[in-house]
């Protein structure tokens, strides 16, 4: 019997930077297969490029034993895949009923909605997920999980084969998962294929049959979840990379920078911690554990509810981040595309922190000082490009790091909060980065980074705080804690 | 040559149509002339035309537009320009006029004091705008058609719906009609001003900062740049030119109307789209709307010369303008796959 779904050697990457290479994976009718891998692994891309979102640039995937090839999302679902999204894809204001069929034809009495007929329809798909819901109330008014049972209902009435379910749980309480399992088990029992991809490994035994782990883009391990364990899982998700990319860590100063007492804000919660000269203090945890929020807390980009913040001995108060870098504390953010660049050359990015200071009479901006400061970061940083003048987005990932990294730099922090300073950097760049962030802590900087990359985090870090959904779990010396312990601490647990 | 522009012209290698960019404007500019030249070589051609009718008639809207492209550098836009320009304009000749609403005789007051107010009445007019956009969080298109209402209502009231004549203080009169180094005040009001806004968008750190909010506004706040104060000062500097683009219109007729800044909304924002076609890799930029309102008068002027009806004169304009910023959209598409 061949398998539902089959994807063979699917290869992707962005701008140079490999994120699916090469990897195998199949479904059958009636099983639940885990997809599991640690942040950046790949898993999204997967899904992305099953959901017609991207485009495979190598590989082949058939449904059915029908090889398939999707342009946009709306030949995915046509081709049988419905994909239930981290975020819900709801309409607000329409009916429980208009959203489950949205995607089809509604039906109609001389052009009009009849609304009975809808409502009817839609009833009876809920109830084939075994759910009583009043359709006619509008879908906002629904608790989380009636959401994703409608997303699944949609999906239902759409003829889905494959139901890919990212991360369903994540808003969930326990009582609401053990409801969606049982939906996901009546789905099963219709033959239907289900992808699961979740962060939480205790449901996964819960609820899949069988599992494939991602890391870095590749196939890890594969298997069904009987024979498997969660420690063994977690060792596979961490794996070990080669050690020697990684630089020494130097020896931090004695003085303390920063102090952090009791700190809350939104999502975060009763967090304690300093930072000396010199020292490099890594943040790990999950995504949407906190780790983030308390960087930009710290850099004044969020508003923070309790607790108290000391910098240099004295009490600290960002109210902006502009306010931040002019105390020299000044984050670098997570997302190049979203928050670091500015459409444009490479030169107008590296110079926006620094405006003021590149003018004549302190009024109009010199062209002769701006492309001094660009071509001294430019060889500083090593960027490899044709030129300053080039656009920005043109430029590979790690060069676009690169030139984030020369932006933030030029304002000569003090303190400097970088979150995921590697994300979608090729290897080589990764180490330039390492040695970078070395030489800075070698010369006193103090440094928080945020990664999701625990081998990363524990490699470049002196000590590792460990956040769990909002809560601080433990602060581990990075040279005495292995990645499993590391990783155990980011499911909130202690060994 | 400055930064901006070596850089732009580095990227526009990459494409036949970047490549083509720089010289799209003027040469449609040209063609435009070319064509309507050729088929009235004595009326279209002629220096008074080309000077009188089309250069400093241009002045009004070129003002204004070159205010609205600061708006539009912060990625907004200023549905407001007209209304504001008429009140900022009712308010002055309210002021100077010599014959009071209910027709008894009025004594002009001093005409810097009224120019300075209707000024002023631009800027907090602006500023309002730029304060209900930016730290309030109305979107630009509510908030400024909301505030046309506004301030072209107030208009009508203080010239109790109106038109004030007999604003014939020279002073006033000459700001627009007279004549200084062999060109039209008007002309030289208009590149002074355009000069002023060309300075501050590209070279100094205000400017620069305003590209980066409009490019990106979340990458400018991390980059430190308090991105509210600058997009509600890029709706001030718009205030201004709006008014400022008023009260020389008035001048220019001794007459204060507030049907006449109605057209200054669209054109203006006509104009900056045009410029944004034509240089800048898409970005709104000061000689490109100066270009492009220079672009729209001479057509025009042009199809008044011909017997095409008049109110299908607009139509085509408006075409014009929608296929002027096809090929910019169509490149943007390809990019964004």
């Amino acid at each position: 019997m061949s398998n539902l779904l089959e994807i063979t050697g699917l290869t992707k990457s962005f701008g140079g930077t490999v994120v699916l290479n090469n990897v195998d994976l199949s479904v059958g009718a009636g099983e639940v297969r885990a997809l599991l891998g640690e942040n950046g692994a790949g898993k999204s891309t997967l899904i992305k490029i099953l959901a017609g979102i991207h485009h495979e640039e190598s590989g082949t995937f058939a449904i059915d034993g029908v090889k398939q090839t999707f342009r946009n999302p709306h030949d995915s679902a046509l081709a049988g895949v419905a994909t239930v999204h981290q975020e819900l894809m709801i309409s607000p204001g329409l009916s429980v009923a208009e959203n489950v069929l949205l995607g089809t034809k509604m039906p109609t009495r001389l052009g009009k909605i009849a609304w009975g007929e809808l409502n009817r329809t839609a009833e009876k798909w809920f109830a084939e997920l075994g759910q009583k819901i009043d359709v006619s109330r509008p879908v906002d008014e629904l608790s989380a999980v009636q959401m994703t049972m409608t997303a699944i209902a949609r999906a239902l009435c759409l003829d889905a084969k494959i139901l890919i379910l990212d991360e369903p749980t994540a808003a969930l309480t326990d009582s609401e998962v053990h409801l969606l399992f049982a939906t996901v088990k009546r789905l099963r029992e219709r033959g239907m294929g289900i992808i699961y991809v979740s962060h939480r490994l205790e449901e996964v035994f819960m609820i899949a049959d069988t599992y494939t782990v991602l890391r870095n883009g590749s196939k890890v391990s594969e298997g069904k979840v009987v024979d498997t364990s969660i420690p063994e899982i977690i060792n596979s998700m961490a794996g070990r990379e080669v050690s020697s990319i990684f630089p020494d860590r130097s020896i931090p100063g004695s003085n303390e920078i920063l102090s952090v007492r009791d700190l809350s804000a939104k999502k975060i919660r009763g967090v304690n911690f300093t930072v000396k000269a010199g020292e490099t203090l890594g943040i790990g945890g999950l995504a949407g554990s906190g780790r983030s929020e308390i960087l930009r807390v710290l850099a004044g980009a969020q508003r923070r509810a309790s607790g108290t913040i000391e910098l240099h001995g004295n009490v600290y108060l960002p109210k902006s981040v502009g306010g931040a870098q002019t105390d020299r504390v000044v984050l670098v953010p997570q997302e190049r595309r979203r928050d670091g660049l500015i459409p444009g050359s490479i030169l107008s990015n590296i110079v926006i922190t620094t405006l003021s200071k590149l003018t004549n009479f302190g009024f109009f901006s010199s062209t002769r000082m701006e492309r001094k400061m660009g071509q001294a970061a430019w060889e500083k940083f090593d960027i490899r490009g044709k030129s300053l003048a080039q656009e920005i987005f043109t430029l590979s990932g790690g060069n676009q790091q690169k030139v984030v990294l020369a932006k933030f730099l030029a304002l000569s922090p003090s303190l400097l909060l970088i979150d995921e300073p590697t994300k979608g950097v090729d290897v080589t760049t990764r180490s330039e980065i390492y040695r970078l962030l070395a030489e800075l802590a070698a010369e006193g900087m103090s440094i928080i980074v945020v990664s999701s990359e625990l081998t990363e985090l524990l490699a470049i870090s002196h000590r590792v705080l460990v956040m769990h959904e909002g809560r601080q779990v433990s602060i581990l010396e990075s040279s005495t804690t292995t990645e499993a312990e590391a990783l155990l601490a980011c499911y909130g647990r202690t060994a | 040559m400055s930064l901006e522009q070596s850089i732009t012209q580095h990227d526009m290698k990459k494409t036949t149509y970047g490549r083509l960019r720089p010289f799209l404007g003027p040469v449609s500019l040209l063609a435009i002339i070319a064509i309507f030249g050729s088929l009235y070589p004595d009326t279209f051609l002629s220096p008074t035309n080309l000077v009188t009718n089309i250069l400093e008639s241009v002045a009004f809207v070129g003002i204004v537009a070159a205010a609205q492209t600061v708006v539009m550098v912060v990625g907004d836009f200023d549905l407001a320009v007209g209304g504001l320009a008429a009140f900022a304009t009712s308010t002055t000749a309210g002021m100077l006029t010599t014959a009071s609403l209910d027709g008894t005789p009025h004594t002009p007051g001093a005409v810097l004091p009224a120019v300075l107010i209707g000024l002023a009445v631009g800027l907090v007019g602006g500023a309002l705008s730029g304060f209900l956009v930016s730290y309030v969080g109305v979107l630009a298109f509510i908030a400024t058609l909301g505030m046309a209402g506004v301030f072209s209502s107030l208009a009508y009231y203080a010239s109790d719906g109106k038109p004030v004549y007999g604003l014939v203080e020279r002073n006033f009169v000459d700001i627009a009609r007279g004549t200084s180094l062999g060109l039209s005040n008007k002309i030289w009001i208009m590149l002074i001003f355009a000069a002023i806004i060309w300075f501050i968008l590209d070279q100094t750190p205000l400017g620069r900062r305003m590209y980066a909010v409009g490019g990106n506004p979340e990458a400018a706040r991390y980059s430190g740049i308090n991105t509210k104060l600058i997009r509600m000062i890029a709706f001030t500097i718009c205030g201004v030119g709006a008014a400022l683009g008023g009260l020389l219109g008035s001048a220019s007729t001794a007459t204060a109307n507030v049907t006449a800044t109605q057209p200054f909304m669209l054109n203006s924002i006509a104009a900056v789209f045009i410029g944004m076609a034509m240089f800048r890799n898409g970005k709104p930029n000061l000689p490109g709307t100066i270009l492009g309102v220079i672009t729209l008068r001479t057509l025009e002027n042009g199809l008044n010369f011909t017997s095409i009806n008049d109110f299908l004169q607009s139509a085509i304009t408006g075409a014009v303008v929608v296929i002027a910023v096809i090929p910019s959209a169509l490149s943007r598409i390809r990019q964004s796959r």
